[in-house]
């Protein structure tokens, strides 16, 4: 939340960023009982929100890894009650198979911030992205995270109970890209307004793609 | 015999009452079927000293578990099985034959591979005489260090399989050779578990190249079971192998049994392993046999 509010200034308030980060940390939040936590695969940034947000983890960070064998005495932590899942450069097998034995085994929640599968790095060269990361363990457990971030309308959820949002046809949402922030309009059941200053442009507009209730040149038009 | 009972596959010769008297070629899997978490299966080892010292009889072990090297396995029937001295080329793994693969196809000259493995198959292709690098821990690489990564044009061939060290930095490397230099994506197999004990399953190697396959949209070529690479291999050494008088036998039907189907031979399934009795009836391809152990053959 700073390393943002630091980006950005003139920050009105505490309580009107959102990052999909906090998104998650305050869904599980609401279901953590005193002494529970996360298995957290995630960055830095993500470690603090959850910190800021009280919320308890454990994992995070780089994992030695184990011999194959040496998970046959893996003891899970049984305070552990979700998994969450970010962008994490530490991922690897260790990490990855305690996160499974925690779903698969433990019954924890398996929640993630997005599932996007490349994280552009500059114009010509991509890395893995979160989706990539976590698809492993996706493929062993047979399902996917519930995905808090945009497109997903709990994203809205939390928000609209965060500012106690009663009318949801007073809500506008703006953003550039169709997949994420005018699908999750969509999801929400809110108008939206593409701008077309980023990822998406006119051409993207299509029958098959999420409609934005106005499409304009950049967010300065809303004021026009 | 019990095996009799449940399956009687039309008249049967006069005195070929016993599955070791129907076929002279065996093509036998290990894990599940010799042996399991280190212990010989009961009624294996009398079997195969009964197959191996007919000379009437060829047993030909394939396994997919390239965490094993060829001499490995070798040791391994000899102090699990009793059975010692079993010639080199009746062995084949998915690593061996990952290295054969490759033997014939690249330009050793001016050409590298990128591996993602235990120390096994490294052996295993240093032992092919294949140079490769890749093996051992690769855990974290900032963003910025990325950016200027060079990518070795050389490097046209990835191999992805179960390796404990695999990160994040590792899945990054074998991208960018797939993406930037068309390299050829490799895998010795694709078991999604990979069982650490008696009571857990853990992600295989097909977890580890999930993330991949989804990134770079194409499938490896798989070079182990079910594909019959393999068996290709084994005639290429032995000469024309008769199907009609070769029997595989597995724990694994989508391993195992799809291997036999796929090179026309007549399949096997014992229930030591992998598969159990109720999975039977789900499958869309019945194996010539089901089993309860390798013995039964006798």
């Amino acid at each position: 939340k700073q390393w943002y509010q630091r980006r950005v200034r003139g920050m009105p308030d505490d309580n009107c960023l959102y990052s999909s980060g906090i998104a998650c940390a305050m869904y599980m939040k609401d279901q953590l009982k005193e002494g529970e936590k996360v298995f957290l695969i995630g960055s830095k940034g993500f470690s603090q929100v959850l910190t800021e947000c009280g919320v308890e983890f454990i994992g995070h960070g780089p994992h030695d890894p184990l011999e194959f064998y040496e998970f046959n005495d893996f003891q899970p932590d049984p305070s552990v009650k979700f998994v969450v899942g970010g962008f994490d450069p530490h991922l690897n097998h260790t990490k990855m198979t305690k996160a499974f034995i925690y779903v698969r085994e433990s019954g924890a929640e398996y929640v993630a911030t997005n599932l996007d599968i490349v994280y552009p790095l500059n114009p010509t060269r991509q890395l893995p992205g979160t989706g990539s990361v976590l698809a492993g363990l996706n493929n062993a457990l047979g399902t996917t995270p519930k995905v808090i971030g945009k497109p997903s309308s709990v994203f809205f959820d939390i928000i609209s109970r965060d500012h106690k949002i009663s009318d949801k046809s007073r809500v506008l949402m703006v953003g550039d890209n169709l997949l994420t922030d005018i699908q999750f309009a969509v999801n929400s059941g809110i108008d939206s307004a593409l701008v077309l200053t980023g990822v998406s442009k006119s051409d993207d507009l299509s029958e098959n793609a999420a409609k934005p209730t106005f499409v304009i040149d950049s967010i300065a038009d809303l004021i026009k | 015999k019990q095996w009799y009972q449940r399956r009687v596959r039309g008249p049967l010769m006069a005195g070929a009452t016993r599955i070791i008297d129907r076929f002279s070629t065996y093509l036998v899997d290990c894990d599940g079927v010799l042996w399991s978490n280190n212990q010989a299966i009961p009624g294996a080892s009398k079997t195969i000293k009964t197959l191996i010292s007919n000379p009437d009889k060829r047993v030909i072990f394939i396994t997919n578990n390239c965490g094993r090297t060829v001499s490995n396995i070798q040791h391994t029937l000899d102090t699990l099985l009793d059975v010692p001295n079993v010639p080199s080329r009746d062995i084949i793994t998915s690593g061996s034959a990952t290295a054969i693969y490759l033997k014939n196809k690249m330009d050793v000259k001016s050409e590298k591979v990128y591996l993602i493995a235990q120390e096994a198959f490294s052996e295993t292709l240093t032992d092919f005489g294949i140079s490769h690098f890749g093996l051992g821990p690769n855990p974290f690489k900032p963003h910025k260090e990325w950016r200027d990564f060079e990518v070795d044009p050389s490097v046209k061939y990835v191999i992805v399989s179960l390796d404990r060290d695999f990160s994040h930095a590792k899945l990054t490397q074998a991208y960018l050779y797939i993406t930037e230099n068309n390299a050829e994506y490799l895998a010795p197999d694709v078991d999604r578990f990979f069982s650490c004990g008696p009571g857990r399953k853990i992600p295989g190697t097909h977890s580890l190249q999930a993330g991949l396959t989804s990134l770079v949209e194409k499938a490896p070529k798989v070079i182990g079971k079910p594909n019959r690479f393999i068996f290709d291999i084994l005639e290429e050494e032995y000469g024309k192998i008769d199907k009609e008088q070769t029997l595989m036998i597995g724990d694994s039907y989508e391993t195992d049994m799809k291997f036999g189907f796929n090179c026309g031979v007549s399949t096997a399934l014992v229930l030591t392993g992998n598969a159990k009795k109720e999975d039977v009836e789900s499958f869309e391809r019945k194996p010539d046999f089901v089993l309860d152990d390798i013995s039964e053959i006798l």
